[in-house]
């Protein structure tokens, strides 16, 4: 189960909110599950070498510890593979074979534990195959807290959302919206071959869940927005390298648009603002996950950044697709990703 | 010469005429709400959630709760797998 499973799945449901906020300390972390060498995979393996044999890239070297092989080794703590060390040792979320592939094991740190408040193991949670029957899950957590004598009580910390890199003055935090214009859409993702001609190795996932991001534009970056004419390239990589369909995280290879623009006209200018229109547009591959197939990304979009002459800074910045396409051709999905000036209601962060 | 400058001329208004023509920020304002998630679809950040293993092993201890460590595929807080 992904992360976008888990928001429309399980964290959706009251009794789980309820019971996570009064009982436990909750915490969230990403893997790449399905990419981490252990997951004894020979479709994967092989989409792997397809990559490398095509020049693709492949993610950063693999980090080998005792609990497994994680491709994302910045994303792994000591303590936590301290835990997966355990769960590892215990057979108890490593080691479950795969349903649909008898002989084949699911392993890796793609799980939920319930450890006791002095960081024992009491239960696991096989996500893959558990995470979308929440009435499992809440069974699970229900009996860690009768087991304890946990009381309810306030949610001990509530992490808000934001930019991911700390804003310093004259900063502006813009959030990202994206999602299919059409949801839920069904989206048929090659798992294995990069012509996707296998049907076996053809998954149709359904995307429900929208995209949320930030993106921090620097002083001197969105002052340069204010002069008509080209937009500086680094600029509007920056801004439209997020305007991507909600599928996979992001990972921004060098070769990542095939064709991009953004170019600012003067649009307004008052005594007390000035206001600049942006035109945008790009063509960008499917290369921003671990999915490289043929799709494509296309986009226009168009924006407004107003500002305040007194103060010098943003009044306002907007920006959204009027067309967005992806998809191969004959088979596109729209999708649409709308930019707006932070107005700091944050929910949530976590890496 | 002549020509080719009214050439020029006409051609600079009408692309003057059909950058007006671009939807103004009213517009983009509208395509902006119309894009933004739905309650249903950001109740999961009703849940409360600290940064790290680490942190919630500390918080754990203090409040004598348990710790629910789902490590999932993708990330939580943006929603892309």
């Amino acid at each position: 189960m992904g992360a976008m499973g888990a928001r429309a799945g399980l964290l959706s449901q009251d009794p789980i909110i309820k019971t996570l906020n009064e009982h436990y300390v909750s915490v969230f972390v990403r893997k790449y599950g399905h990419d981490d060498v252990d997951w004894i995979g020979s479709d994967r393996r092989a989409q792997v070498e397809d990559w490398k044999h095509n020049g693709l890239k492949v993610n950063p070297p693999p980090l080998s510890t005792d609990a497994g092989v994680f491709r994302q080794p910045w994303t792994t703590t000591e303590a936590e593979l301290r835990l997966y060390k355990t769960l590892k040792l215990k057979e108890l979320a490593y080691l479950v074979e795969h349903p649909e592939a008898p002989g084949e094991a699911l392993v890796g740190p793609v799980h939920a534990s319930i450890l006791s408040p002095d960081g024992e193991v009491m239960d696991v949670i096989n996500l893959p195959f558990r995470g979308d029957e929440p009435k499992f899950v809440y069974a699970q957590l229900l009996r860690a807290v009768e087991e304890l004598g946990t009381p309810p009580g306030p949610p001990v910390r509530t992490l808000l959302a934001g930019p991911k890199e700390p804003l310093r003055p004259g900063d502006l935090a813009l959030r990202v919206d994206v999602r299919f214009i059409a949801d839920p859409v069904a989206l048929d993702d090659v798992i294995a071959h990069l012509d996707g001609t296998a049907p076996a190795n053809t998954i149709t996932l359904r995307m429900e869940a929208p995209v949320r991001e930030w993106i921090v534009l620097r002083e001197d970056e969105w002052r340069a927005l204010l002069t008509p004419g080209r937009a500086p390239q680094a600029v509007a990589e920056k801004l439209l390298g997020r305007f991507v369909p909600p599928t996979d995280q992001l990972v921004m290879d060098e070769d990542y648009f095939e064709t991009m623009q953004m170019e600012t006209r003067a649009y307004a200018r008052s005594a007390e603002t000035t206001t600049v229109q942006l035109h945008a547009s790009a063509r960008i591959k499917h290369s921003w996950g671990r999915n490289r197939d043929y799709k494509v990304a296309e986009f226009q979009a168009l924006g407004y950044l107003e500002v305040d002459h007194a103060s010098g800074a943003v009044n306002s910045f907007r920006m959204a697709t009027m067309e967005g396409r992806y998809g191969t051709p004959g088979h596109q999905i729209p999708f649409g990703v709308a930019v707006q000036k932070d107005a700091g209601e944050q929910v949530i962060s976590v890496r | 010469m002549r020509f080719n400058l009214i050439l020029i001329i006409i051609t600079f208004l009408a692309l003057g005429h059909l950058e007006s023509r671009a939807p103004g920020p009213d517009w983009v304002q509208s395509r902006v709400d119309a894009l933004q998630p739905t309650d249903a679809q950001m109740k999961w950040s009703k849940v409360s959630f600290v940064r790290s293993l680490d942190e919630a092993l500390q918080l754990a201890r203090v409040h004598r709760r348990p710790v629910f460590f789902a490590s999932v595929d993708g990330e939580l807080d943006s929603g892309r797998c």
